[in-house]
């Protein structure tokens, strides 16, 4: 059956003569994948169009496009030479979802399957994972029994949790059937988890990092729901989870936000979950703490949840456990109040920090900032609406709940905050509101170094390896380098638009920047990353075209 | 310390000497259904005092709670931490039982209990709105009973060691804000204690009370009217009778024959004029006599609950206090004036009015007095004006050696532990010498040793006290809404090694579960909020929000 043509998108086989010129531009293996033409394994797929916009991953040594109605996905790799590499690695129809792993070793394509199915040989749903490498490939394909379209990603690659979205629209569906896939090489398949529920569907997922349990350490995967949290032990995944109820009936409280907390290192029976509340001023802390023995016969679990309400005035817009000289507290910010609130999690006592203006977000920055031995953390503030950070070190001094409160002005709010990896760690990358400037905050040296770019909507994504960031904009048919070292910026003219820049390892060593132009079938730009040089930049166009 | 908060300090202890009177203590165990008796007993009619609370604390040994409140707006944390809401607690203060603390939430009609020993939380349907809660002593199982205001009914709580929970409804057709409970735990009184009603009209005498047959399988519920505006309803050691003590008199419940029955009332006065505002009454703990003692009278008066005949024993003054044994041998009379303190046998005063013993206390002014409940040491001291002196006499002696303590800062109140081998002394707002900052202190006084004793100043106004059976803990609830400052402190005895820990929100009441070695500090909060410390460890943790942790489902069986 032919793929109708959509819009004015052309079929490939038009496309592949309209690129012959661009080709014979090119150097390099896109040639050869064009090559791949003749061999129309699938003449089929010469009828579909090639997605628009491509949906581009990064991993360590590879670009990732998903190339849906071909049912693959395109690997590009560099090589020493700035030579493009193409592997191809097919995909069920129907693509979902697809991220990489935080650790950009992998990447998970989810596949909805051919819906419906109606013959036997018709692919099903399936989870694809990718080998992200200098040498990428598909490490393995899972199964999966529903065509389910969300996807959430572990941060630390260990775990991935497939889930109905709303995206999803069979006749009847039962939106807390979860799958959950354990990454580990080695592991089992898949275990399709369905959750109890008390008319909530799930919205959101945190993985813990391991915690100190009764029981033995293990991960929780912490499920939100828009009425209550399920936390369910991913570790022993035959356990029911535990539900937290934030209330009942018209009493439902929704969910906002959660932080987790070890505690002590030493200790087992003080790992904590605190939850935001939508629009409340109340935060919901629950204490993971063992079984009574009374209870062990009638709970199949080792510990069991005692949640605590604590008031901080207003509603709280972030969340994190921290560290202070008098024990671990739960940070909220309250914004309305221009406070930081620290609260005890055992007896709900708080303590109040003035900030002086409003912040809405926060992070731990104790180690970036040097202070990992200060005795308390360092907390970043950030906020959309007022042009400030703020740098709160905690503890320490006579009278105050913190050693310091420094507040740095800049010229616009902060919409996000991206910390640099590597021997820059020390480093965030602050991206104004507007994407027209952006702020390189040094947590050692406590300067904040400002960046402009000449149009709006403009992105800055650091490398993998910590030493560069790379900029791209809407507008701009053009990338910039700044390096971190000594934040200057170098522009770089590319002959097209730009949707996506990612800086990877190359086979036989160094990096290369490879930019992913928006218009085309697949068209590309690779520079060397680190001495970036439009003199040996190399364009391949029509990558789509290839290895069909 | 501004004036006003003199008078509030006042006032708040006065409230808990009376309040200790009527604690509930934990149970069962032999030793403190004994103590539930004599302090049920030892002093049930002070009228003079207003906001006695018998429901309210609880937990072993001895608890006192007072409800005074300046305003209801919590606030949190020692750091200028936020204010809690603007909203009434809807928990009631909790009671203990042997494992459990029980608190009722009369918005959601359910009563959650919390096992003092793993802090899990469960909760528990009863009536519409339930309120006023009770232990009530039982040999094996832990029970409390709720009194469902707005469902005219009662609520009997039986948690097994097996984690069952069982519930018996019986009707309560009176209103009422108060339980009397006998130590026998078969019975139970709901009364109306007036003044916690604001703005009673005179007609409304609150004479209806409803004895509940707790053993009757039927449920049995017998309204009875005893006499105008009850202050105190307690029982003999045997449970055969109850006492109402009234302003019309002690209102005799017979509960031995048939169905319960009011069978006399004995006036306490010959002139029905007499003002009973100023009364201190103590009825014996085999509920054969009532002394009462009026201010600015120099005559107590002994009356016969069996016969009705009364004897008057003349003082060498106007007497300023009476306090009877907790094994009701003796009672003690305090003279402030003279400085003598009389020792009352009883029952042989009520034959012999003569038959009394006095000493002098010299050098030091006495006025009041305090008993301990498990032994003859009496203490001494005067909160009428500054003086910073304990003085200690045994009560089983004639003619006792007195011996005084010199504290730090002016008296107001004394706690003895049970075996009065130590006191806990608050010091309130009069004036010390050189000033102070702080608006009022407690010392930890050693008694059975004479070791100096240990001060420790208060950040705010002491709201309850708690003392453990053992008397080797005490807990002292402070809470100050004007400063924002609520905590409590945990001393230790011997050691009198004092922990101080701050509170989220104002306490209300406090307690001890000496099966869980905890001690506990109920506070106000909409969501309701309680907070344990653990005697062993010293580790605190707060419980807020009960009915949302009886909400947790685990995937075992329900």
């Amino acid at each position: 059956m032919k793929r109708a043509l959509v819009g004015s998108r052309s079929p490939r086989a038009s496309q592949a003569r309209v690129v012959l010129s661009v080709l014979a531009r090119t150097i390099g293996l896109a040639l050869l994948g064009f090559g791949g033409i003749a061999c129309e394994d699938d003449p089929d797929v010469w009828d579909t169009s090639v997605p628009d916009p491509i949906v581009a991953r990064s991993l360590e040594g590879a670009v990732a496009l998903i190339d849906d109605p071909a049912h693959r996905v395109l690997l590009l790799t560099v090589d020493e030479d700035l030579e493009l590499e193409t592997t191809s690695v097919p995909i069920a129809d129907g693509f979902a979802a697809s991220a990489a792993t935080p650790d950009a070793q992998r990447l998970l394509v989810l596949s909805r399957g051919v819906v419906p199915r109606r013959r036997a040989d018709e692919p099903g749903p399936s989870l694809a994972v990718i080998d992200g490498g200098t040498e990428p490939g598909l490490a393995v394909t899972y199964p999966l029994s529903d065509p389910l379209s969300g996807l959430a990603v572990d941060p630390l690659s260990r775990f991935a949790v497939i889930h109905p979205s709303e995206r999803d629209v069979a006749f009847v569906q039962n939106p807390n059937e979860l799958v959950v896939v354990d990454l580990a090489p080695g592991a089992g398949p898949p275990v399709p988890v369905t959750l109890r529920s008390f008319g909530g569907r799930p919205q959101g997922f945190v993985f813990t990092e391991p915690l100190g349990l009764p029981g033995g350490a293990r991960r929780l995967l912490v499920t939100s729901t828009d009425r209550d949290v399920a936390v369910l032990d991913l570790e022993n995944l035959d356990l029911p989870e535990i539900t937290i109820r934030l209330g009942s009936g018209p009493e439902a409280r929704r969910p906002q936000g959660v932080a987790v907390s070890d505690g002590a290192p030493d200790r087992d029976d003080d790992a904590r979950i605190a939850v935001r509340i939508e629009g409340a001023p109340d935060i919901v802390i629950v204490d993971l703490v063992p079984v009574a023995p009374e209870d062990v016969a009638t709970t199949p679990q080792s510990y069991r949840a005692v949640p605590n309400v604590v008031f901080v005035g207003a509603p709280p817009s972030d969340l994190a456990f921290v560290r202070t000289d008098a024990g671990i507290r739960l940070a909220a910010l309250v914004p309305a109040r221009n406070m930081l609130v620290l609260l005890d999690p055992q007896t709900g006592g708080a303590t109040e920090i003035e900030l002086g203006a409003p912040f809405e977000r926060l992070s731990v920055v104790t180690d970036e900032a040097g202070e990992a031995g200060a005795g308390g953390d360092v907390a970043l503030l950030w906020s959309t609406s007022n042009p400030q950070i703020a740098l709160v070190a905690l503890g320490g001094a006579v009278g105050t709940p913190y050693r310091s409160l420094e507040r740095i002005d800049l010229a616009t709010p902060i919409s996000e905050v991206v910390a640099v990896p590597g021997e820059n760690r020390h480093l965030r990358v602050l991206s104004g509101t507007a994407g027209d400037e952006f702020v390189v905050l040094d947590l050692l040296s406590r300067t904040a170094a400002p960046l402009l770019a000449s149009g709006g909507g403009a992105r800055m994504v650091p490398s993998f390896d910590g030493q560069r960031a790379w900029l791209i904009a809407p507008s701009a048919a053009a990338i910039a380098k700044v390096d971190f070292t000594s934040l200057h910026p170098e522009n770089f003219p590319l002959s097209h638009g730009v949707s996506d820049v990612f800086d990877v390892a190359r086979r036989g060593g160094g990096r290369a920047v490879i930019a992913v132009h928006r218009a085309g079938t697949g068209s590309v730009t690779v520079l060397d990353a680190i001495e970036p040089s439009l003199a040996t930049a190399r364009e391949y166009a029509g990558l789509l075209l290839g290895d069909l | 310390m501004n004036h006003s908060r003199a008078r509030d300090l006042r006032a708040a202890i006065g409230r808990l000497r009376a309040a200790s009177w009527l604690a509930i203590p934990t149970l069962p165990g032999p030793t403190l259904l004994g103590l539930l008796a004599t302090t049920a007993f030892a002093a049930c009619g002070d009228m003079a005092d207003e906001g006695m609370d018998s429901g309210g604390g609880g937990g072993d040994g001895v608890a006192a709670s007072v409800a005074a409140s300046t305003g209801t707006q919590g606030a949190v944390g020692s750091g200028g931490a936020p204010p809690e809401e603007e909203l009434e607690s809807s928990f009631s203060a909790p009671v203990a039982t042997g494992n459990f603390v029980w608190i009722a939430n009369p918005a959601s009609g359910r009563v959650a209990y919390i096992d003092a020993r793993s802090l899990v939380v469960k909760v528990v349907d009863a009536g519409n709105a339930p309120t006023h809660l009770a232990a009530i002593p039982d040999p094996v199982d832990d029970v409390a009973l709720v009194l469902n205001v707005a469902s005219h009914d009662a609520t009997l709580l039986r948690a097994k060691a097996n984690g069952e929970l069982t519930t018996r409804s019986f009707a309560v057709p009176a209103t009422g804000n108060r339980w009397a409970v006998a130590p026998s735990g078969r019975w139970a009184i709901a009364w109306t204690d007036g003044r916690e009603i604001d703005g009673a009209d005179p007609i409304d005498g609150f004479q209806d009370v409803v004895v509940l047959d707790l053993a009757s399988a039927e449920g049995g519920s017998t309204p009875l009217t005893v006499g105008y505006r009850p202050v105190a309803i307690a029982f003999d050691e045997t449970s055969a009778r109850a006492f109402a003590v009234t302003q019309d008199g002690i209102s005799v419940i017979d509960l031995d024959g048939g169905a319960p029955a009011v069978v006399e009332n004995v006036p306490l006065s010959d002139d029905p004029l007499e003002s009973t505002l100023t009364r201190d009454v103590a009825i014996t703990p085999d509920g054969e006599l009532a002394l009462v003692r009026r201010d600015g009278d120099a005559v107590v008066t002994v009356h016969s609950l069996s016969d009705g005949t009364r004897t008057d024993v003349i003082m060498p003054g106007p007497a300023t206090d009476l306090d009877l044994s907790a094994d009701g041998t003796v009672a003690v009379v305090v003279v402030r004036e003279s400085g003598q303190v009389a020792l009352l046998p009883i029952p042989a005063i009520a034959a012999d009015p003569g038959a009394f013993s006095t000493f002098t206390v010299t050098d030091v002014v006495v006025g009041s007095a305090a008993l301990a409940p498990e032994s003859p040491t009496g203490f001494l001291y005067t909160n009428a004006t500054p003086s910073p002196v304990l003085t200690v006499f045994d009560t089983s002696d004639e003619a006792p050696e007195a011996r005084s303590i010199l504290l730090r800062a002016p008296v107001s109140a004394v706690f003895p532990t049970p075996d009065a081998a130590h006191a806990i002394v608050l010091h309130g707002a009069l004036p010390v010498e050189g000033g102070t900052g702080y608006p009022a202190s407690v010392s930890l006084a050693p008694i059975a040793a004479q070791l100096p004793p240990k001060i420790i100043g208060l950040d705010g106004l002491p709201v309850a006290i708690a003392i453990a059976p053992a008397g080797d803990r005490a807990v002292i609830a402070v809470g100050d809404t004007a400063v924002g400052y609520h905590g409590f402190v945990v001393a230790q005895l011997p050691s009198l090694q004092a922990d101080v820990h701050l509170l989220g929100s104002r306490p209300i009441a406090t307690g001890i579960v000496s099966a869980a070695g905890r001690g506990y500090v109920a506070q106000e909060h909409p969501d309701g909020r309680i907070t344990f410390v653990d005697f062993a460890t010293g580790e605190v943790r707060t419980l807020t929000g009960f009915e949302l942790a009886a909400q947790v489902v685990d995937g075992g069986v329900p």
